[in-house]
């Protein structure tokens, strides 16, 4: 199976006042296409900083990264803004849905980036709201919908342009755990029908738990001292194979 | 997909863009109210004194406008009626009227002053005054062969009243003195209370008669249409028969050039203070608008917005908070222009005036194609600058703060 992402050695460090904080020290990391991969860890392990990079939202400060085979560690920004555009999806803590916008709107919003006709846009956000069961709200703007709900939308959001890869950074942190095990479940079947890969950065133990891989981070660091969990068995065996 | 989100966008914090959208639409509708008032005023003020005074144009002698004259009438129209009847063929002329304009001593017997004469076919004035003036007065001068309008103040200083008789002394074309005794036949206010001390006016006939002169000293021309000036203007200077001269209205009567110098200075000082007003709301707006939304602009930036696209986007939502802001107010302007036209306010006499003239707004569409566009532009301008930020936005900063 071919990679989907590929870090070597990366580091990323920034200013916060006088300090110098060294946020990731050196990670290398492979995550091949179809994989659930969750990034475990404490607060201020790296979690986040390693997935803006992954999601070139960041500027990696040292290192090689590579998505879908290509070098794109210091791609320009119009590039960059390429990749984001077709190939990465993203699902936030807050879900950051646009306030002014109904469930309907924001996911259409990336389709409309990529300029898709009217027709296949109205098919594919039906298709995609009717997935994550919000079809019937999609009317709503996200003020009017509960937290689990907005996820949804973002989620369906996220899809639509059929990614090839999906970045949730802590998407159970602002849900009950009910909810966090609804969109847990929705992005593992979503992983397993559609093979989109996931990387989720997470401490909830429901994420955790659904991951078919877990890599743990420690200071910058992915842990070698914790042996990466693999719960591919128990999901193969909860999707019966 | 931009204008759209745009439109949704001003809505946002609703009470913030209304009154960044109240500021403009007063902006707008006070600017376009002073400058339909300054309309009015070139308009009915210079339509007033071209019927009332001094005609679109003047033909005289050229010797008048280039020497000093050493006796009365020596610089003249001979053949006047000949002249005039010449330039009453002119499509464009409505009237052609001759008048002579000259000092002398008015006596009531026991007091006399300075005067300065005007003499007048009551006929021409009514036809070149048309609805513009009250006729009156010229009417009643016309029913007496030797009356004499005097001005009201001149009238109360010579202690005369309507139906005495005032005799009106000068110098004839020959040099000599002369005088001539006139029945008041009513007393006239020109508005301006120096004027009103010494002007007399008289039939031309009798002037001529107290002149000795069967001469005029220049014709006063009338056209159909003040917009037809310049071409006339133009027509006349190469067809006037050799030796004569026209001055245009402007010309005779220079404090009104004075006078839109002044209302212009006022709006020119105007109108920058009511667009830094407008600049300094709108640029608020948007500021404000735009560190409130970072986390959702940086996420619509993670998704793969350009930052152009954005960029295009706050431009937008600028755009339109001007647009409606422009429109409320040229409704709002026309509104109030209708009432104040149809409440018949007095303004009170300008200084030097001894009467106050109405109150008028006189909208046309130069004003709204000037304000609209100059307001919209520095809308635009105001938004360019907040707007610029979103070129520096860190993704992951503003995320974080979200």
């Amino acid at each position: 199976m071919s990679l989907i992402v590929k870090a070597e050695k990366v580091k990323k460090s920034f200013r916060l006042g006088k300090t110098e904080v060294r946020a990731l020290r050196g990670v290398d990391l492979e995550i091949a296409e179809n994989e659930f991969t969750v990034i475990a860890g404490p607060s201020g392990s790296g979690k986040t900083t390693l997935l803006n990079l992954v999601g070139l939202i960041d500027g990696l400060s040292s290192g090689n990264l590579f998505f879908d085979g290509n070098m794109v560690g210091r791609l320009p920004e119009r590039k960059l803004v390429d990749i984001r555009r077709r190939s990465i999806g993203f699902v936030f803590q807050n879900f950051n849905l646009v306030a002014t916008q109904s469930a309907y709107e924001n996911v259409e919003f990336p389709l409309l980036l990529m300029r898709v006709g009217a027709k296949k846009c109205r098919e594919m956000v039906e298709r995609y709201l009717k997935r994550v069961g919000l079809w019937e709200r999609r009317r709503h703007k996200p003020a009017q919908l509960s937290g689990g709900e907005q996820q949804r939308v973002a989620i369906a959001r996220a899809l639509i342009k059929q990614p090839k890869l999906i970045i949730a950074d802590e998407p159970s942190a602002n849900l009950d755990s009910q909810n966090t095990r609804e969109v847990m479940e929705l992005m593992e079947t979503l992983n397993r029908e559609q093979g989109i890969t996931f990387i989720v950065a997470s401490h909830d133990p429901i994420v955790i738990k659904a991951a078919r891989r877990v890599v743990q981070m420690r200071d910058g660091l992915i842990d070698d001292n914790v042996a990466e969990n693999n719960n591919g068995e128990e999901n193969d065996r909860k999707n019966g194979n | 997909m931009i204008v759209k989100m745009a439109i949704k966008n001003i809505w946002r914090n609703k009470r913030r863009t209304l009154i960044t959208l109240a500021v403009i639409t007063i902006g707008v509708s006070m600017l376009c109210l002073a400058m339909a008032f300054v309309e009015f005023i070139k308009v009915g003020y210079g339509e007033r004194v071209i019927h009332g005074q001094t005609g679109h144009f003047q033909v005289l002698r050229s010797d008048l406008l280039q020497k000093e004259e050493d006796k009365i009438l020596s610089f003249g129209i001979e053949e006047w009626r000949k002249l005039a009847e010449k330039i009453r063929q002119d499509r464009r002329v409505s009237a052609v009227t001759p008048r002579i304009n000259f000092f002398g001593l008015c006596s009531s017997g026991e007091k006399s002053t300075a005067v300065m004469v005007q003499a007048v076919l009551p006929s021409g004035e009514i036809e070149m005054g048309g609805r513009h003036i009250n006729s009156d007065s010229l009417k009643k001068l016309a029913s007496e062969p030797d009356g004499v309008m005097l001005g009201k103040l001149l009238a109360k200083s010579l202690q005369v009243e309507e139906g005495e008789e005032v005799t009106l002394l000068t110098t004839t074309a020959d040099g000599a003195m002369n005088g001539y005794d006139f029945k008041v036949s009513g007393t006239i206010s020109t508005g301006y209370e120096e004027a009103d001390k010494r002007f007399a006016r008289v039939l031309l006939p009798a002037a001529q008669a107290l002149l000795a002169s069967q001469k005029v000293e220049r014709l006063v021309v009338t056209l159909h249409d003040t917009r037809a000036l310049n071409e006339a203007l133009v027509y006349w200077k190469e067809n006037l028969p050799e030796g004569f001269a026209l001055q245009s209205w402007k010309e005779v009567y220079p404090d009104f050039a004075k006078t839109m110098n002044f209302f212009n200075g006022m709006i020119g000082f105007v109108l920058p203070v009511l667009m830094l007003i407008v600049w300094f709301s709108t640029m608020n707006t948007i500021l404000m608008s735009l560190m409130e939304r970072s986390p959702e602009l940086a996420t619509l930036r993670a998704m793969g917005t350009s930052k152009f696209r954005m960029f295009r986007m706050l431009i937008a939502e600028g755009a339109w908070i001007g647009i409606l802001g422009v429109s409320i107010g040229i409704v709002i302007e026309i509104g109030l222009a209708f009432l104040i036209n149809n409440a018949n306010l007095m303004m009170p006499p300008p200084p030097g005036a001894t009467e106050g003239y109405r109150l008028g707004l006189l909208n046309v569409p130069g004003i709204f194609t000037f304000v609209g566009p100059v307001t919209l532009c520095v809308v635009i301008l105001s938004t360019l600058i907040p707007a610029r930020r979103i070129f520096r936005l860190n993704i992951v900063r503003a995320l974080r703060n979200g």
